[in-house]
């Protein structure tokens, strides 16, 4: 009886300071995979989509780190010393506002809303474009090239 | 009597494909919730392995009266991944593959036989014999798929002097396929 009159007393302490801040998620993100791709004089462009929750709603903003020095955007080769560089866009889903990204540097692109009452995301859902210049591909050796790309939201 | 023979090349490029995809350990992970939230994912590819064979060039043996000969095609042999072995596979248009030429005119086709020899700074090595569709295991093909620097391959055909005394006047003319592989 007393430590859940403890937890109530402390909850009532924290709430005024918490509610007060944005939370925020990103969710339903996807791994992005190429498979095979021939090494000749085209760009390849691979797309998911994901979502970015935020209680309250707001604008939020996203920043991209890459695997590679210094969090550049490359794939590596798992035995040789060669890179594949790619490029990374945001854009709204069945929009066409959209915003490369760089590593490292902040961007403000949409505006969240909170979660659904089902729990689902309130759309619109925001798209990850990764594009690979033919330059960058007709050089490379073959093999299985990977990389992970991490995406921070934070509210703006 | 003016005997022309002639006979054309034909590159093919066959690529491998790596089968694997590549895994970092771990699929995507949605962020937490909190002030910031923070989500992973892999991006990943399989750039498949390319041969390519060009720079290939028809080669004639022109008049012959009696005598054979060997004329010569340069090939530049193109591979994405080092090493840079290949096997190079040659097929004529004869029964089987077989390296023959055939006349104008009713008769005997006229067989030739084909070797390949790696050039190395402009100097071809020792030829290797190709048989048809058979594959000959070679090195050194380069990553630059113009062969800027100079030819890498060297096709030899040869018509040996006992065919062309025999040959009876004609045009005669054949296809040779070469075919080139990862290994």
């Amino acid at each position: 009886m007393k430590t859940s009159l403890l937890i109530v007393v402390a909850l009532l302490l924290v709430t005024p300071w918490t509610t007060y801040a944005a939370s925020l998620q990103i969710t339903e993100l996807e791994d992005v995979n190429f498979g095979n791709v021939v090494p000749d004089a085209r760009n390849v462009r691979a797309q998911i989509r994901f979502c970015v929750v935020s209680d309250p709603a707001g604008p939020f903003q996203i920043t991209a780190i890459g695997s590679g020095a210094g969090g550049r955007f490359e794939m590596n080769h798992p035995a040789l010393p060669n890179v594949i560089d790619y490029d990374v866009y945001i854009q709204r889903i069945f929009g066409l506002f959209r915003r490369q990204l760089q590593p490292g540097i902040p961007n403000t692109v949409f505006y969240a809303r909170p979660r659904l009452r089902n729990g689902r995301c309130a759309p619109p859902y925001i798209g990850l474009l990764v594009d690979i210049n033919e330059d960058a591909l007709s050089s490379a050796p073959g093999g299985d090239y990977a990389s992970i790309l991490q995406l921070t939201v934070a509210p703006e | 009597m003016r005997t022309t023979i002639a006979k054309a090349l034909k590159g093919v490029a066959l690529g491998g494909t790596l089968a694997a995809i590549a895994t970092t350990g771990f699929a995507a992970t949605d962020g937490s919730i909190g002030y910031n939230s923070t989500g992973t994912l892999n991006v990943t590819m399989t750039v498949t392995d390319e041969v390519r064979i060009t720079n290939l060039e028809d080669v004639n043996f022109d008049l012959l009266v009696g005598v054979g000969g060997t004329v010569t095609s340069p090939a530049c042999i193109y591979r994405n991944t080092a090493p840079g072995d290949y096997l190079i596979t040659a097929v004529g248009d004869g029964p089987g593959g077989a390296f023959v030429m055939s006349g104008l005119l009713p008769g005997p086709p006229l067989p030739y036989s084909v070797g390949f020899a790696e050039v190395t700074g402009g100097t071809p090595g020792l030829p290797s014999n190709l048989f048809p569709n058979t594959p000959l295991p070679s090195t050194g093909a380069g990553t630059d798929d113009t062969c800027a620097a100079g030819d890498n391959g060297e096709i030899q055909v040869t018509l040996s002097a006992a065919a062309a005394s025999t040959a009876p006047a004609d045009s005669y003319t054949g296809v040779l396929s070469l075919t080139i592989g990862p290994n």
